[in-house]
Protein backbone atom coordinates (compact mmCIF):
# COMPACT_ATOMS: atom_id res chain seq x y z
CA UNK A 1 0.00 0.00 0.00
CA UNK A 2 2.82 2.30 0.91
CA UNK A 3 4.64 1.60 -2.34
CA UNK A 4 1.44 2.23 -4.30
CA UNK A 5 0.98 5.59 -2.62
CA UNK A 6 4.59 6.48 -3.27
CA UNK A 7 4.22 5.61 -6.97
CA UNK A 8 1.00 7.62 -7.20
CA UNK A 9 2.64 10.62 -5.55
CA UNK A 10 5.64 10.39 -7.86
CA UNK A 11 3.35 10.21 -10.91
CA UNK A 12 1.41 13.24 -9.77
CA UNK A 13 4.64 15.16 -9.16
CA UNK A 14 5.94 14.24 -12.62
CA UNK A 15 2.65 15.27 -14.23
CA UNK A 16 2.65 18.56 -12.37
CA UNK A 17 6.25 19.26 -13.36
CA UNK A 18 5.56 18.43 -17.01
CA UNK A 19 2.40 20.51 -17.07
CA UNK A 20 4.27 23.39 -15.50
CA UNK A 21 7.08 23.06 -18.02
CA UNK A 22 4.63 23.02 -20.90
CA UNK A 23 3.21 26.29 -19.71
CA UNK A 24 6.58 28.01 -20.05
CA UNK A 25 6.48 29.46 -23.58
CA UNK A 26 10.25 29.68 -23.88
CA UNK A 27 10.85 26.07 -23.00
CA UNK A 28 8.02 24.99 -25.28
CA UNK A 29 9.45 27.06 -28.11
CA UNK A 30 12.92 25.58 -27.68
CA UNK A 31 11.48 22.06 -27.57
CA UNK A 32 9.54 22.64 -30.79
CA UNK A 33 12.64 24.07 -32.45
CA UNK A 34 14.68 21.04 -31.46
CA UNK A 35 11.98 18.86 -33.00
CA UNK A 36 12.12 20.93 -36.20
CA UNK A 37 8.60 22.26 -35.64
CA UNK A 38 9.46 25.88 -36.31
CA UNK A 39 5.91 27.13 -36.86
CA UNK A 40 4.88 25.65 -33.50
CA UNK A 41 7.99 27.18 -31.94
CA UNK A 42 6.78 30.58 -33.12
CA UNK A 43 3.23 29.98 -31.92
CA UNK A 44 4.51 29.03 -28.49
CA UNK A 45 5.78 32.59 -28.11
CA UNK A 46 2.34 34.11 -28.66
CA UNK A 47 1.74 34.08 -24.92
CA UNK A 48 4.53 36.58 -24.39
CA UNK A 49 3.24 40.12 -24.35
CA UNK A 50 4.69 42.65 -26.78
CA UNK A 51 5.06 45.04 -23.84
CA UNK A 52 6.83 42.63 -21.53
CA UNK A 53 10.51 42.75 -20.63
CA UNK A 54 11.01 39.76 -22.91
CA UNK A 55 9.57 41.49 -25.97
CA UNK A 56 13.01 42.14 -27.47
CA UNK A 57 14.02 38.52 -27.05
CA UNK A 58 10.68 37.48 -28.52
CA UNK A 59 11.40 39.51 -31.68
CA UNK A 60 14.90 38.10 -32.00
CA UNK A 61 13.66 34.57 -31.55
CA UNK A 62 10.76 35.01 -33.93
CA UNK A 63 13.22 36.41 -36.46
CA UNK A 64 15.41 33.34 -36.13
CA UNK A 65 12.48 30.92 -36.33
CA UNK A 66 10.99 32.67 -39.37
CA UNK A 67 14.43 32.47 -41.00
CA UNK A 68 14.57 28.74 -40.35
CA UNK A 69 11.19 28.35 -42.04
CA UNK A 70 12.30 30.32 -45.08
CA UNK A 71 9.92 33.18 -44.25
CA UNK A 72 12.62 35.72 -44.90
CA UNK A 73 10.40 38.80 -45.08
CA UNK A 74 8.87 37.98 -41.69
CA UNK A 75 12.35 37.36 -40.29
CA UNK A 76 13.59 40.73 -41.54
CA UNK A 77 10.58 42.46 -40.01
CA UNK A 78 11.18 40.85 -36.61
CA UNK A 79 14.90 41.63 -36.55
CA UNK A 80 14.17 45.24 -37.52
CA UNK A 81 11.63 45.41 -34.73
CA UNK A 82 14.33 44.20 -32.35
CA UNK A 83 16.70 46.88 -33.68
CA UNK A 84 14.08 49.54 -33.08
CA UNK A 85 13.68 48.38 -29.52
CA UNK A 86 17.40 48.35 -28.92
CA UNK A 87 19.50 50.31 -31.38
CA UNK A 88 22.71 48.92 -29.85
CA UNK A 89 21.68 45.31 -30.33
CA UNK A 90 24.42 43.45 -32.16
CA UNK A 91 22.19 40.37 -32.18
CA UNK A 92 19.54 42.18 -34.20
CA UNK A 93 22.03 43.58 -36.70
CA UNK A 94 23.71 40.23 -37.23
CA UNK A 95 20.41 38.37 -37.20
CA UNK A 96 18.91 40.36 -40.04
CA UNK A 97 21.90 39.60 -42.26
CA UNK A 98 20.78 35.96 -42.45
CA UNK A 99 17.49 36.50 -44.31
CA UNK A 100 19.03 39.34 -46.31
CA UNK A 101 21.85 37.09 -47.50
CA UNK A 102 19.32 34.35 -48.26
CA UNK A 103 17.47 36.79 -50.51
CA UNK A 104 20.78 37.94 -52.06
CA UNK A 105 20.25 41.49 -50.82
CA UNK A 106 23.99 41.93 -50.58
CA UNK A 107 24.09 45.68 -50.03
CA UNK A 108 21.58 45.63 -47.21
CA UNK A 109 23.39 42.70 -45.62
CA UNK A 110 26.68 44.59 -45.92
CA UNK A 111 25.13 47.64 -44.32
CA UNK A 112 23.84 45.65 -41.33
CA UNK A 113 27.07 43.68 -40.89
CA UNK A 114 28.98 46.97 -40.94
CA UNK A 115 26.60 48.42 -38.36
CA UNK A 116 27.24 45.41 -36.12
CA UNK A 117 30.99 45.88 -36.57
CA UNK A 118 30.68 49.51 -35.55
CA UNK A 119 29.18 48.32 -32.28
CA UNK A 120 31.61 45.46 -31.96
CA UNK A 121 34.74 45.87 -34.08
CA UNK A 122 36.31 42.60 -35.23
CA UNK A 123 33.23 40.63 -34.22
CA UNK A 124 33.70 37.21 -35.85
CA UNK A 125 30.16 36.76 -37.16
CA UNK A 126 30.04 40.36 -38.30
CA UNK A 127 33.24 40.02 -40.31
CA UNK A 128 32.15 36.70 -41.77
CA UNK A 129 28.74 38.01 -42.88
CA UNK A 130 30.41 41.12 -44.24
CA UNK A 131 32.79 38.97 -46.30
CA UNK A 132 29.84 36.98 -47.69
CA UNK A 133 27.93 40.15 -48.58
CA UNK A 134 30.98 41.56 -50.34
CA UNK A 135 31.52 38.30 -52.17
CA UNK A 136 27.95 38.54 -53.44
CA UNK A 137 28.72 42.00 -54.78
CA UNK A 138 31.98 40.75 -56.30
CA UNK A 139 33.77 43.47 -54.37
CA UNK A 140 36.99 41.49 -54.08
CA UNK A 141 39.19 44.27 -52.70
CA UNK A 142 36.83 45.00 -49.81
CA UNK A 143 36.32 41.26 -49.28
CA UNK A 144 40.07 40.82 -49.00
CA UNK A 145 40.15 43.50 -46.29
CA UNK A 146 37.39 41.73 -44.37
CA UNK A 147 39.29 38.44 -44.80
CA UNK A 148 42.48 40.04 -43.50
CA UNK A 149 40.63 41.32 -40.45
CA UNK A 150 39.21 37.83 -39.91
CA UNK A 151 42.53 35.99 -40.05
CA UNK A 152 44.23 38.62 -37.89
CA UNK A 153 41.64 38.33 -35.13
CA UNK A 154 40.87 34.63 -35.52
CA UNK A 155 44.13 33.00 -36.69
CA UNK A 156 42.99 29.47 -35.87
CA UNK A 157 39.81 29.68 -37.93
CA UNK A 158 39.78 27.91 -41.30
CA UNK A 159 36.72 29.79 -42.65
CA UNK A 160 38.51 33.09 -42.12
CA UNK A 161 41.32 31.90 -44.37
CA UNK A 162 38.90 30.51 -46.96
CA UNK A 163 37.26 33.90 -47.49
CA UNK A 164 40.61 35.66 -47.63
CA UNK A 165 41.92 33.12 -50.16
CA UNK A 166 38.83 33.45 -52.35
CA UNK A 167 39.22 37.21 -52.49
CA UNK A 168 42.92 36.91 -53.36
CA UNK A 169 42.11 34.37 -56.06
CA UNK A 170 39.52 36.68 -57.64
CA UNK A 171 42.03 39.51 -57.46
CA UNK A 172 44.35 37.35 -59.60
CA UNK A 173 46.91 37.23 -56.80
CA UNK A 174 47.61 33.52 -57.17
CA UNK A 175 50.77 33.50 -55.07
CA UNK A 176 48.97 34.99 -52.09
CA UNK A 177 45.90 32.83 -52.68
CA UNK A 178 47.96 29.61 -52.73
CA UNK A 179 49.70 30.63 -49.49
CA UNK A 180 46.36 31.37 -47.86
CA UNK A 181 44.77 28.15 -49.12
CA UNK A 182 47.77 26.27 -47.67
CA UNK A 183 46.97 27.96 -44.38
CA UNK A 184 43.41 26.62 -44.76
CA UNK A 185 44.77 23.10 -45.14
CA UNK A 186 46.82 23.50 -41.95
CA UNK A 187 43.61 24.27 -40.11
CA UNK A 188 41.27 21.99 -42.08
CA UNK A 189 43.20 19.16 -43.71
CA UNK A 190 41.46 17.86 -46.81
CA UNK A 191 39.54 21.08 -47.50
CA UNK A 192 38.28 20.46 -51.05
CA UNK A 193 38.25 24.06 -52.24
CA UNK A 194 41.80 24.65 -51.02
CA UNK A 195 43.11 21.46 -52.62
CA UNK A 196 41.35 22.20 -55.92
CA UNK A 197 42.83 25.69 -56.13
CA UNK A 198 46.35 24.70 -55.17
CA UNK A 199 46.35 21.87 -57.72
CA UNK A 200 45.06 24.17 -60.43
CA UNK A 201 47.63 24.98 -63.10
CA UNK B 1 22.08 46.65 -70.90
CA UNK B 2 19.21 46.91 -68.53
CA UNK B 3 17.73 43.51 -67.82
CA UNK B 4 19.28 41.99 -70.88
CA UNK B 5 21.06 39.65 -68.55
CA UNK B 6 18.69 39.97 -65.64
CA UNK B 7 20.49 37.41 -63.53
CA UNK B 8 23.79 39.23 -63.81
CA UNK B 9 24.80 42.59 -62.55
CA UNK B 10 25.11 44.42 -65.84
CA UNK B 11 25.23 48.16 -65.63
CA UNK B 12 25.34 49.02 -69.32
CA UNK B 13 22.44 49.38 -71.63
CA UNK B 14 22.18 48.17 -75.17
CA UNK B 15 19.86 49.53 -77.72
CA UNK B 16 18.05 47.20 -79.99
CA UNK B 17 19.14 47.80 -83.51
CA UNK B 18 16.77 50.18 -85.19
CA UNK B 19 15.54 52.00 -82.11
CA UNK B 20 14.60 55.61 -82.34
CA UNK B 21 14.81 55.70 -86.08
CA UNK B 22 13.15 58.86 -87.07
CA UNK B 23 11.66 59.28 -90.48
CA UNK B 24 9.72 62.00 -92.15
CA UNK B 25 6.45 60.59 -93.28
CA UNK B 26 6.00 60.62 -97.03
CA UNK B 27 2.48 61.65 -96.38
CA UNK B 28 2.38 65.21 -95.26
CA UNK B 29 -0.41 64.83 -92.79
CA UNK B 30 -2.09 67.52 -90.85
CA UNK B 31 0.34 69.51 -88.77
CA UNK B 32 0.34 69.19 -85.09
CA UNK B 33 -2.54 70.66 -83.20
CA UNK B 34 -0.21 72.00 -80.57
CA UNK B 35 0.77 75.62 -80.60
CA UNK B 36 4.42 76.54 -80.37
CA UNK B 37 3.79 77.87 -76.85
CA UNK B 38 2.42 74.52 -75.76
CA UNK B 39 5.41 72.76 -77.26
CA UNK B 40 7.78 75.13 -75.48
CA UNK B 41 6.01 74.48 -72.19
CA UNK B 42 6.43 70.78 -72.74
CA UNK B 43 10.11 71.15 -73.54
CA UNK B 44 10.62 73.34 -70.48
CA UNK B 45 8.70 70.83 -68.38
CA UNK B 46 10.90 68.02 -69.63
CA UNK B 47 14.05 70.03 -68.92
CA UNK B 48 12.87 70.92 -65.43
CA UNK B 49 12.05 67.31 -64.75
CA UNK B 50 15.46 66.26 -66.01
CA UNK B 51 17.27 68.81 -63.85
CA UNK B 52 15.29 67.96 -60.73
CA UNK B 53 15.95 64.26 -61.24
CA UNK B 54 19.64 64.88 -61.89
CA UNK B 55 19.91 66.96 -58.71
CA UNK B 56 18.12 64.26 -56.77
CA UNK B 57 20.40 61.54 -58.12
CA UNK B 58 23.53 63.59 -57.43
CA UNK B 59 22.37 64.28 -53.91
CA UNK B 60 21.32 60.69 -53.37
CA UNK B 61 24.67 59.35 -54.52
CA UNK B 62 26.33 61.14 -51.64
CA UNK B 63 24.48 59.05 -49.09
CA UNK B 64 25.88 55.66 -48.07
CA UNK B 65 22.78 53.74 -48.94
CA UNK B 66 22.60 55.06 -52.49
CA UNK B 67 24.56 53.62 -55.40
CA UNK B 68 24.85 55.80 -58.46
CA UNK B 69 25.65 54.73 -61.98
CA UNK B 70 26.15 56.46 -65.30
CA UNK B 71 26.21 55.15 -68.82
CA UNK B 72 27.37 57.04 -71.89
CA UNK B 73 26.64 55.62 -75.31
CA UNK B 74 27.39 56.22 -78.95
CA UNK B 75 25.57 54.71 -81.93
CA UNK B 76 26.60 54.92 -85.55
CA UNK B 77 24.51 53.43 -88.32
CA UNK B 78 24.51 53.29 -92.07
CA UNK B 79 21.44 52.62 -94.22
CA UNK B 80 21.62 50.33 -97.18
CA UNK B 81 18.94 50.41 -99.85
CA UNK B 82 16.87 53.13 -98.23
CA UNK B 83 15.40 55.73 -100.55
CA UNK B 84 15.02 58.21 -97.70
CA UNK B 85 17.88 57.84 -95.23
CA UNK B 86 21.64 57.74 -95.32
CA UNK B 87 23.10 57.60 -91.84
CA UNK B 88 22.21 57.52 -88.21
CA UNK B 89 24.13 58.74 -85.20
CA UNK B 90 23.11 58.95 -81.58
CA UNK B 91 24.72 59.96 -78.33
CA UNK B 92 23.16 59.24 -75.00
CA UNK B 93 23.68 59.52 -71.28
CA UNK B 94 21.83 57.75 -68.50
CA UNK B 95 22.32 58.64 -64.86
CA UNK B 96 20.77 56.43 -62.22
CA UNK B 97 20.78 55.78 -58.52
CA UNK B 98 19.67 52.73 -56.57
CA UNK B 99 18.75 52.73 -52.91
CA UNK B 100 20.38 49.56 -51.57
CA UNK B 101 18.43 46.74 -53.21
CA UNK B 102 15.09 48.39 -52.64
CA UNK B 103 14.63 50.46 -55.78
CA UNK B 104 16.03 53.17 -57.94
CA UNK B 105 15.52 55.99 -60.40
CA UNK B 106 17.20 56.80 -63.69
CA UNK B 107 17.20 59.68 -66.07
CA UNK B 108 18.29 59.30 -69.66
CA UNK B 109 18.87 61.87 -72.35
CA UNK B 110 19.91 61.08 -75.89
CA UNK B 111 20.20 62.93 -79.15
CA UNK B 112 19.55 61.25 -82.48
CA UNK B 113 20.48 62.59 -85.87
CA UNK B 114 19.49 61.00 -89.14
CA UNK B 115 21.04 62.24 -92.36
CA UNK B 116 18.48 62.07 -95.09
CA UNK B 117 19.12 61.79 -98.76
CA UNK B 118 18.97 65.29 -100.12
CA UNK B 119 21.28 66.80 -97.49
CA UNK B 120 18.55 67.37 -94.91
CA UNK B 121 18.61 65.80 -91.51
CA UNK B 122 16.21 65.13 -88.73
CA UNK B 123 17.21 65.80 -85.15
CA UNK B 124 15.56 64.17 -82.21
CA UNK B 125 15.77 64.42 -78.44
CA UNK B 126 14.82 61.41 -76.34
CA UNK B 127 14.07 61.78 -72.67
CA UNK B 128 13.66 58.84 -70.32
CA UNK B 129 12.58 58.85 -66.71
CA UNK B 130 12.52 55.48 -65.01
CA UNK B 131 11.66 54.30 -61.53
CA UNK B 132 11.67 50.84 -60.00
CA UNK B 133 10.88 49.11 -56.75
CA UNK B 134 11.99 45.65 -55.67
CA UNK B 135 10.01 43.24 -53.55
CA UNK B 136 11.00 39.80 -52.32
CA UNK B 137 8.58 36.92 -52.23
CA UNK B 138 8.86 34.00 -49.87
CA UNK B 139 6.02 32.00 -51.43
CA UNK B 140 7.72 31.95 -54.85
CA UNK B 141 11.29 32.65 -53.74
CA UNK B 142 12.64 35.49 -55.78
CA UNK B 143 12.72 39.18 -56.45
CA UNK B 144 9.77 41.01 -57.97
CA UNK B 145 10.51 44.31 -59.61
CA UNK B 146 7.93 46.91 -60.54
CA UNK B 147 9.34 49.35 -63.05
CA UNK B 148 7.81 52.26 -64.89
CA UNK B 149 9.51 54.04 -67.76
CA UNK B 150 8.26 57.34 -69.09
CA UNK B 151 9.49 58.36 -72.54
CA UNK B 152 9.24 61.68 -74.27
CA UNK B 153 10.47 62.27 -77.81
CA UNK B 154 10.67 65.57 -79.66
CA UNK B 155 12.11 66.26 -83.08
CA UNK B 156 11.93 68.50 -86.13
CA UNK B 157 9.64 66.25 -88.12
CA UNK B 158 7.54 68.82 -89.97
CA UNK B 159 4.70 66.37 -90.46
CA UNK B 160 4.46 65.94 -86.72
CA UNK B 161 3.97 62.21 -87.14
CA UNK B 162 6.99 61.25 -85.06
CA UNK B 163 7.24 64.41 -82.99
CA UNK B 164 5.93 64.91 -79.44
CA UNK B 165 5.72 61.22 -78.72
CA UNK B 166 4.93 60.03 -75.22
CA UNK B 167 5.09 56.49 -73.94
CA UNK B 168 4.42 55.04 -70.54
CA UNK B 169 5.82 51.56 -70.02
CA UNK B 170 5.22 49.69 -66.76
CA UNK B 171 6.75 46.27 -66.27
CA UNK B 172 6.56 43.62 -63.59
CA UNK B 173 9.37 41.09 -63.48
CA UNK B 174 10.40 38.16 -61.33
CA UNK B 175 13.85 36.68 -60.88
CA UNK B 176 14.30 33.51 -58.87
CA UNK B 177 16.62 33.61 -55.85
CA UNK B 178 19.08 31.28 -57.57
CA UNK B 179 19.00 33.56 -60.62
CA UNK B 180 18.23 30.65 -62.92
CA UNK B 181 14.73 31.68 -63.99
CA UNK B 182 13.24 35.00 -65.05
CA UNK B 183 9.88 36.23 -66.30
CA UNK B 184 8.36 39.59 -66.95
CA UNK B 185 5.27 41.17 -68.38
CA UNK B 186 5.61 44.60 -69.83
CA UNK B 187 3.01 46.97 -71.18
CA UNK B 188 3.57 50.16 -73.12
CA UNK B 189 1.05 52.77 -74.11
CA UNK B 190 2.43 55.10 -76.76
CA UNK B 191 0.74 58.28 -77.92
CA UNK B 192 1.62 59.96 -81.21
CA UNK B 193 0.24 63.01 -82.90
CA UNK B 194 -2.13 62.70 -85.85
CA UNK B 195 -4.39 59.96 -84.55
CA UNK B 196 -1.99 57.23 -83.60
CA UNK B 197 -1.71 55.17 -80.46
CA UNK B 198 0.02 51.87 -79.83
CA UNK B 199 -0.58 49.39 -77.03
CA UNK B 200 2.15 46.86 -76.52
CA UNK B 201 2.42 43.75 -74.39
CA UNK B 202 5.80 42.06 -73.97
CA UNK B 203 5.63 38.73 -72.15
CA UNK B 204 9.16 37.47 -71.50
CA UNK B 205 10.84 34.41 -70.13
CA UNK B 206 14.51 33.85 -69.40
CA UNK B 207 16.39 30.88 -68.04
CA UNK B 208 19.93 29.82 -67.34
CA UNK B 209 21.61 26.82 -68.89
CA UNK B 210 24.82 24.96 -68.09
CA UNK B 211 24.78 25.93 -64.44
CA UNK B 212 24.46 29.61 -65.21
CA UNK B 213 27.10 29.83 -67.92
CA UNK B 214 24.47 30.53 -70.55
CA UNK B 215 21.30 32.54 -70.54
CA UNK B 216 18.35 32.38 -72.91
CA UNK B 217 15.72 35.08 -73.15
CA UNK B 218 12.59 35.05 -75.28
CA UNK B 219 10.32 38.05 -75.58
CA UNK B 220 7.16 38.49 -77.63
CA UNK B 221 6.10 41.90 -78.92
CA UNK B 222 2.32 42.06 -79.23
CA UNK B 223 1.35 45.49 -80.49
CA UNK B 224 -2.26 46.46 -81.10
CA UNK B 225 -4.60 49.41 -81.35
CA UNK B 226 -2.80 50.84 -84.36
CA UNK B 227 -4.44 53.20 -86.82
CA UNK B 228 -4.01 51.50 -90.23
CA UNK B 229 -3.72 54.89 -91.95
CA UNK B 230 -0.60 55.55 -89.89
CA UNK B 231 0.73 52.05 -89.51
CA UNK B 232 1.31 50.48 -92.92
CA UNK B 233 -2.30 49.35 -93.10
CA UNK B 234 -1.88 47.34 -89.90
CA UNK B 235 -3.96 47.37 -86.75
CA UNK B 236 -1.60 45.04 -84.94
CA UNK B 237 1.81 43.38 -85.24
CA UNK B 238 3.56 40.43 -83.61
CA UNK B 239 7.25 39.76 -83.26
CA UNK B 240 9.64 37.64 -81.24
CA UNK B 241 13.10 38.39 -79.85
CA UNK B 242 15.51 35.64 -78.87
CA UNK B 243 18.80 36.20 -77.08
CA UNK B 244 21.48 33.73 -76.14
CA UNK B 245 24.21 34.92 -73.80
CA UNK B 246 27.34 33.06 -72.84
CA UNK B 247 29.27 34.21 -69.79
CA UNK B 248 33.02 33.74 -69.71
CA UNK B 249 34.78 32.92 -66.48
CA UNK B 250 38.11 34.41 -67.58
CA UNK B 251 39.39 37.25 -65.44
CA UNK B 252 41.46 38.71 -68.25
CA UNK B 253 40.39 42.21 -69.19
CA UNK B 254 40.81 41.29 -72.86
CA UNK B 255 38.33 38.44 -72.77
CA UNK B 256 34.70 39.61 -72.81
CA UNK B 257 32.71 38.84 -69.71
CA UNK B 258 29.83 37.85 -71.99
CA UNK B 259 28.77 37.55 -75.61
CA UNK B 260 25.14 37.80 -76.64
CA UNK B 261 23.63 36.70 -79.92
CA UNK B 262 20.26 38.31 -80.58
CA UNK B 263 17.83 37.56 -83.35
CA UNK B 264 14.43 39.08 -83.97
CA UNK B 265 11.69 38.01 -86.33
CA UNK B 266 8.14 39.00 -87.15
CA UNK B 267 6.77 42.47 -87.76
CA UNK B 268 6.76 45.30 -85.30
CA UNK B 269 5.69 48.91 -85.48
CA UNK B 270 6.15 51.65 -82.92
CA UNK B 271 7.68 49.22 -80.46
CA UNK B 272 9.01 50.17 -77.05
CA UNK B 273 12.16 48.21 -76.23
CA UNK B 274 11.94 47.27 -72.58
CA UNK B 275 15.63 46.31 -72.31
CA UNK B 276 17.14 49.25 -74.14
CA UNK B 277 14.47 51.53 -72.68
CA UNK B 278 13.85 53.22 -76.00
CA UNK B 279 10.98 53.94 -78.36
CA UNK B 280 11.06 53.14 -82.06
CA UNK B 281 8.98 55.98 -83.45
CA UNK B 282 9.57 54.92 -87.01
CA UNK B 283 6.57 54.34 -89.24
CA UNK B 284 8.35 51.62 -91.21
CA UNK B 285 7.88 47.96 -90.34
CA UNK B 286 10.78 46.43 -88.47
CA UNK B 287 11.04 43.04 -90.13
CA UNK B 288 14.01 41.34 -88.55
CA UNK B 289 17.31 41.92 -86.80
CA UNK B 290 20.45 40.13 -85.75
CA UNK B 291 23.24 41.38 -83.55
CA UNK B 292 26.24 40.35 -81.51
CA UNK B 293 26.99 42.09 -78.23
CA UNK B 294 30.30 41.89 -76.42
CA UNK B 295 30.59 43.03 -72.81
CA UNK B 296 33.78 43.64 -70.87
CA UNK B 297 34.34 44.35 -67.22
CA UNK B 298 37.01 47.00 -67.60
CA UNK B 299 37.32 47.45 -63.86
CA UNK B 300 35.24 46.26 -60.96
CA UNK B 301 32.94 49.23 -61.45
CA UNK B 302 33.29 49.99 -65.15
CA UNK B 303 31.83 48.09 -68.04
CA UNK B 304 32.14 48.37 -71.78
CA UNK B 305 29.53 47.09 -74.17
CA UNK B 306 29.91 46.87 -77.94
CA UNK B 307 27.07 45.78 -80.21
CA UNK B 308 27.28 45.12 -83.94
CA UNK B 309 24.17 44.30 -85.88
CA UNK B 310 21.84 44.64 -88.78
CA UNK B 311 18.13 45.37 -88.96
CA UNK B 312 15.78 45.08 -91.90
CA UNK B 313 12.88 47.44 -92.49
CA UNK B 314 10.07 47.89 -94.95
CA UNK B 315 8.47 51.12 -96.00
CA UNK B 316 5.12 49.96 -97.32
CA UNK B 317 4.14 53.28 -98.88
CA UNK B 318 7.30 53.52 -100.93
CA UNK B 319 7.62 49.76 -101.37
CA UNK B 320 11.16 50.13 -100.07
CA UNK B 321 12.96 47.34 -98.25
CA UNK B 322 16.20 48.46 -96.67
CA UNK B 323 18.78 47.60 -94.03
CA UNK B 324 20.47 49.41 -91.24
CA UNK B 325 23.96 48.33 -90.26
CA UNK B 326 24.76 49.66 -86.87
CA UNK B 327 27.47 49.77 -84.24
CA UNK B 328 26.79 50.70 -80.65
CA UNK B 329 29.17 51.23 -77.77
CA UNK B 330 28.45 52.19 -74.19
CA UNK B 331 30.65 52.75 -71.20
CA UNK B 332 29.06 52.52 -67.82
CA UNK B 333 30.39 52.97 -64.37
CA UNK B 334 29.11 52.58 -60.83
CA UNK B 335 30.16 55.10 -58.23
Amino acid sequence: MKSTLTALFASLLLFATTANAQQDPWQLSYQFETAGKYADAVSALDAISANSADAELKSLRRGWLFYLQGNYNDAIREYRLASERNSRSIDARLGVTLPLLAQKRWREAEQNASAALELSPNNYTGLLRLAIALEGQRNWAAMEKAGMALVTSYPSDASAYVYLARAQAWLNNRTAAVTTYRAVLSRYPGHLEAIAYIEQK
Amino acid sequence: MKNLFPHKNSAGRARTIGDNLLVKSPRQQARTNMTSNQQWTLKLGGLKLALITLLFITHAAQADSWYANTSASLTQGSYSGSVLRKQLSETGLIVGADYLEQGGVALGLSKTQISMKGSTSTNQNNLLLSGKLHYWLDAIPGKVTLRVDAHRITNNDTSGDTNNVSALAPQVSWLSNDAMLYADLGFAASRYQNQLTANQFTPTIGFALNNGSDWVQLRAYLISGLNPARAANRTSTQALDAKLTHFFASQSALVPSSVTLSVAGGDRLYAVDMDAQSVANLSDIHKSAASLAFAWNVTKASHLLVVLGQSRFQNVTLNNNYKLNVGYASFSTNW
